[in-house]
């Protein structure tokens, strides 16, 4: 069963007021795309935990040149989804393993048009009870 | 522990693949197309995989399925030193814009 979302409502009912300086203040990996799924805001939790600066990623395709592990019928669906539809408020489970050590991510989709043009993915790593931590 | 039987269709796949190539080595004139061929074979694999293990989002992986999936991913790595940077790039381009629905 999925946790709780870790995104404060504020933030959810307000997604106008998101830009990179209220991103970057936040403890969770924030990553703000457009229609067309160049990333427009990359947080400073996200650049931390994923080892990618902003400035590489900013103008980029998140799911062909920046998370290619994200291009699935999963995440890259659910974009697509919002994207068709107009809004989507959704959270799921997703492990990366593209490449890196493995992480395990809560991850909350969040697009609603009518706020804002962006479509925002919130990102929550979580550690796995079974990974070796010695 | 039993293995699940998607390790073993994996596992047999791989070294069906790799017999077939080895048993190909005396035409090597089209020895590079092979490599390219097996190059989108693992690609596919790899994106099926993770489209069935991810599913809807209600479960992380399990430490069999990220096993698999980086034992898969080695392979393409491995391959992937014997196949021309531009290909390569072309290849996961076109892999990551297809329709996901077609490799799930």
């Amino acid at each position: 069963m999925l946790a709780h979302t870790f995104v404060a409502d504020a933030i959810l009912n307000n997604p106008d007021q998101i830009n990179a300086q209220m991103a970057d203040r936040q403890s969770f990996g924030i990553i703000a795309l457009d229609s067309h799924a160049q990333v427009k805001i990359f947080n400073a939790a996200e650049a931390r935990l994923s080892g990618l600066s902003a400035d590489e990623v900013l103008g980029r395709n998140f799911f062909t040149e920046v998370a290619p592990c994200t291009a699935s019928r999963l995440f890259r669906g659910r974009f697509r989804q919002g994207i068709q539809e107009g809004s989507l408020d959704t959270h799921f489970y997703y492990t990366f393993t593209y490449r890196i050590r493995p992480i395990s991510a809560h991850v909350h989709m969040f697009f609603d048009r009518r706020k804002s043009p962006l479509f925002f993915i919130f990102i929550d790593r979580i550690i796995q009870l079974y990974e070796d931590l010695g | 522990m039993q293995v699940p039987a998607e390790n073993q269709v994996i596992n047999q796949f791989l070294a069906y693949a790799d017999e077939l190539l080895q048993a190909l080595t005396d035409l090597p004139e089209i020895h590079q197309e092979q490599r390219q061929l097996y190059l989108v074979c693992l690609n596919s694999l790899w994106q099926m995989l993770n489209n069935a293990f991810q599913q809807d989002g209600g479960n992380f992986l399990s430490e069999q399925q990220i096993e698999l999936l980086q034992m898969v991913d080695r392979e393409i790595q491995h391959i992937e030193n014997d196949i021309p940077e531009d290909f390569r790039n072309q290849l996961h381009l076109l892999l990551r814009q297809m329709n996901m629905d077609l490799v799930s």
